[in-house]
């Protein structure tokens, strides 16, 4: 036999016994989490009744107090906060957004009459290109603009308040990767209109699912919290209210996460750095790095891939990892705008040429809560050994890809 | 001084130092609870389809004799999606009873169509084949049937009326989650049937909901919209969707509840016929009775006011309150208020004629039987001292 068979592609045995998902999955302990629900049962407040209940009043002053906003408002998830921040900024019209976001990014805007206009990213960090954006303001008949920061990265976010003010249009974000990280010293969260985070599981703070809307405009935050569901509205015209609510255990749950924050960001910059030492010397393998933050929360690990110097496709990669049981990912796929309706939208050719070579060439490594130092190095090993091993590994996967 | 016995309102001490609300919070055995949330901090999957969502879903279903259950994050987003899957194409218009939840207009308004309200039957308070028949036109793209809170409105005529003219039927069951009705369970009715599991109703997961059928197709589709339409990792089949999922904390609650069922239902039961029992020796206020044949849930306690009660209701309500009896009005015709989006609002005339005449009365897991009499009590002082205390207010 030979040295080939020490990967699971080839013929050995996986090097994960289980499935090593992408994701945070920072989650409390037992103990903590078994006192927050007793104290709940004994209250019997288990959601907003009349009134947002105590822990999730709490878990809200927390998070302003941590994002030095002045209001933050718990969600059941990040999508309905966007929904109903595009429906109070209510720019119903032409939005530009990213295709190279999460899908539910882009289908937020459906739900209140917006129509995406796909702006391009920049090749090196991945977030929305300035120029892309600023040629699609010429265009005309533009409303909003809704910023997504990736990957525990920021935009520039300077440079594109300017714009928005230039055009006159609304800004505002999706910081769904983004809680925690900071711009000299100013944290996301306190940028555009309002920025909206999301507290899924496979983001650094989780309450399971959740999210919440950041802003420091008084009026408008009224309007949000009116619209998540939890007052009756009074006289005069309501608003079209929709159902956002936090529980109060996802709020307890939110609430130790704030207080593990530094400790997990710590372990995710650790990994990081582990990560990108050990792949950093691959041929045609390029860990993304954080430009725009001067804190980032690491709690992305994403790779571009060089097809002629790495030897193989970044599906052939993924290939050779899943076999492994490493579920590592192709992030955004299929992209936004070739899914069905958003591919009907008319574009520019080459409008969106850095989105689909990145569609192509990226891919995202397990960090968090759920992976160790051993499993970093084994994960770093088998990329390092499909590099080597890439032509055998191709004629290995090639009757696979023919049927 | 009169003989006027100590109401709150006169600034007495009320009677209840806590208050009695309307709402349910049931609060299941907390170990059951914690049993079941072992379970996803054994797998370390807390959302996204986990082991708790999936039994949930089978055990909802076999709760409600139907082929599939989809569990969702609210009974709201739940009916944004049956009525986004299920609308005829090119419609606009869906009709739904003024007199009801009070964000039903809301919810269509979020699914992109436009409220066509029509009236109620006065003696089930639900809609009609009647009262639908009045709303229905060539824009009609799907009929959204509440379940009064009391009873069912005639579901079987309504899902056959649907099906002669090939207009999609939504039941809106979030308060009729126990019953039957012609023999069959609620949850089979028309296309598909919504329930809300808010901590307010008969079962509590904190916040969530979930939608019924015995389409598969259908079911298949609404649990790809409530995840971004994707289905698996990486393959989007709907464009129009957006996060509606039931988290693994949500669903260990909700299972803890639903295995408490039955048991629930007989707490509410004592406590009803206590409210009946009382209710028969108050002239002015009729008990609207659940029946038995529809296999009630005996949880919400709603009233008639009648000609011969003394006070008005808002002013029953306000003296109710002021002694932590947190009674409301039966529903707030919709029509009543303003909003930024289009609805069509005809004359309404049972609607009008009945708005004013019933309210609900406390009941679920914040009110024990104890304060069922003294609820009774009260009513009865009211009854007895309403002139008196109507007097009282006119000079103050």
């Amino acid at each position: 036999m030979t040295g080939n068979l020490s990967l699971a592609v080839l013929g050995a045995r996986p090097r994960f016994s289980e499935l090593l998902p992408v994701g945070q999955f920072y989650w409390p302990e037992w103990e903590g989490y078994e006192n927050a629900a007793r104290g709940i049962f004994l209250r019997r407040y288990y959601t907003a009744q009349r009134f947002a209940g105590p822990l999730v009043v709490e878990f809200q002053r927390r998070l302003q107090e941590f994002l030095g906003v002045k209001h933050a408002i718990a969600i059941r998830n990040a999508t309905n906060g966007l929904m109903i921040a595009t429906h109070t900024l209510g720019p119903s019209g032409k939005v530009i957004v990213p295709s190279w976001t999460f899908i539910g990014t882009i289908q937020s805007l459906l739900w209140s009459n917006c129509q995406p206009v796909f702006c391009d990213i920049d090749p090196e960090s991945q977030q929305m290109s300035l120029g892309s954006v600023r040629r699609l303001l010429d265009g005309g008949e533009i409303k909003g603009i809704l910023g997504v920061h990736l990957w525990g990265n920021a935009l520039p976010v300077y440079e594109l308040e300017m714009l928005a003010e230039e055009y006159g249009v609304a800004l505002y974000y999706d910081a769904a990767h983004a809680f925690g990280c900071r711009v000299n010293e100013r944290a996301i969260g306190t940028f555009g209109r309002v920025e909206v985070f999301s507290f899924h599981a496979t983001n650094i703070l989780s309450t399971a699912e959740g999210g919440c809307i950041t802003t420091n405009d008084d009026a408008l935050a009224a309007k949000l919290r009116a619209m998540r569901g939890d007052h009756v509205s009074g006289a005069g015209v309501s608003v079209q209210s929709a159902t956002a609510r936090m529980s109060e255990i996802q709020a307890a749950i939110g609430l130790m996460m704030l207080d593990d924050f530094g400790r997990n960001r710590r372990n995710n910059e650790e990994q990081h750095r582990s990560y990108e030492k050990r792949l950093g010397d691959i041929p045609g393998i390029r860990i993304l790095k954080h430009s725009s933050v001067t804190t980032s929360n690491f709690q992305n690990v994403v790779g571009v891939i060089d097809n002629s110097a790495f030897g193989l496709t970044r599906d052939e990669l993924l290939a050779v990892l899943r076999a492994e049981n490493v579920a590592a990912e192709r992030h955004f796929y299929p992209s936004s705008h070739a899914v069905s309706p958003f591919a009907d939208i008319a574009r520019e050719p080459g409008q969106l040429d850095h989105t689909e070579s990145a569609a192509r060439s990226t891919f995202q490594l397990p960090i968090g809560a759920r992976v160790t130092a051993g499993a970093i190095e084994q994960i770093c090993d088998i990329v390092h050994e499909a590099h080597l091993h890439s032509k055998s590994i191709k004629s290995a996967l090639a009757p696979l890809a023919a049927t | 001084m009169s003989g006027l016995p100590r109401f709150a309102v006169c600034g007495e001490k009320p009677l209840f130092a806590e208050a009695k609300p309307t709402g349910n919070l049931y609060r299941p055995s907390i170990e059951k609870f914690l049993g079941y949330s072992r379970v996803f901090y054994q797998s370390k999957r807390y959302t996204d389809e986990g082991e708790l969502c999936r039994l949930l879903e089978l055990r909802l279903a076999e709760f409600h004799a139907v082929e599939r259950a989809i569990c969702v994050s609210s009974g709201f987003w739940g009916h944004v999606l049956a009525m986004a899957a299920l609308a005829l194409p090119r419609r606009r218009e869906i009709i739904t009873p003024a007199f009801g939840y009070r964000r039903s207009d809301d919810m269509i308004a979020w699914a992109g169509f436009v409220p066509h309200f029509c009236d109620v039957d006065p003696e089930t308070l639900g809609i009609s084949v009647n009262t639908i028949k009045a709303a229905l036109n060539d824009r009609t793209a799907l009929i959204l049937a509440p379940h009064p809170m009391v009873n069912c409105c005639d579901a079987q005529g309504i899902e056959n009326f649907g099906r002669e003219q090939g207009i999609p039927v939504v039941f809106d069951s979030v308060e009729a989650a126990y019953r039957d009705y012609n023999n069959r369970r609620i949850g089979g009715f028309g296309d598909a049937e919504v329930f809300s599991t808010h901590s307010t109703k008969l079962l509590n997961s904190f916040e969530g909901g979930y939608i019924t059928t015995n389409n598969g197709q259908l079911a298949d589709r609404l649990g790809h919209m409530k995840r971004f339409g994707l289905v698996g990792a990486e393959t989007v089949k709907d464009g129009q969707a957006l996060n509606a999922k039931l988290n693994e904390v949500h669903a260990a609650m909700a299972l803890a509840s639903l295995d408490e069922v039955d048991d629930q239902v007989a707490l509410h039961r004592r406590k009803y016929d206590l409210y009946a029992a009382g209710l028969r020796n108050i002239d002015g206020l009729k008990l609207l009775e659940h029946k038995e044949s529809q296999r009630p849930d005996y949880r919400l306690i709603v009233v008639r006011i009648g000609a011969s009660w003394p006070l008005s209701r808002e002013d029953t309500l306000r003296l109710l309150e002021a002694e932590n009896v947190l009674a409301r009005p039966y529903y707030s015709p919709l029509t009543n208020k303003v909003v930024e989006y289009p609805r069509v609002c005809p004359e309404l005339p049972v609607t009008e004629a009945i708005v004013q005449d019933f309210m609900v009365l406390p009941s679920g897991a914040h009110v024990s039987e104890d304060d069922v009499e003294k609820i009774i009590d009260i009513l009865t002082n009211i009854r007895r001292h309403g002139s008196e205390l109507k007097l009282r207010w006119k000079t103050e």
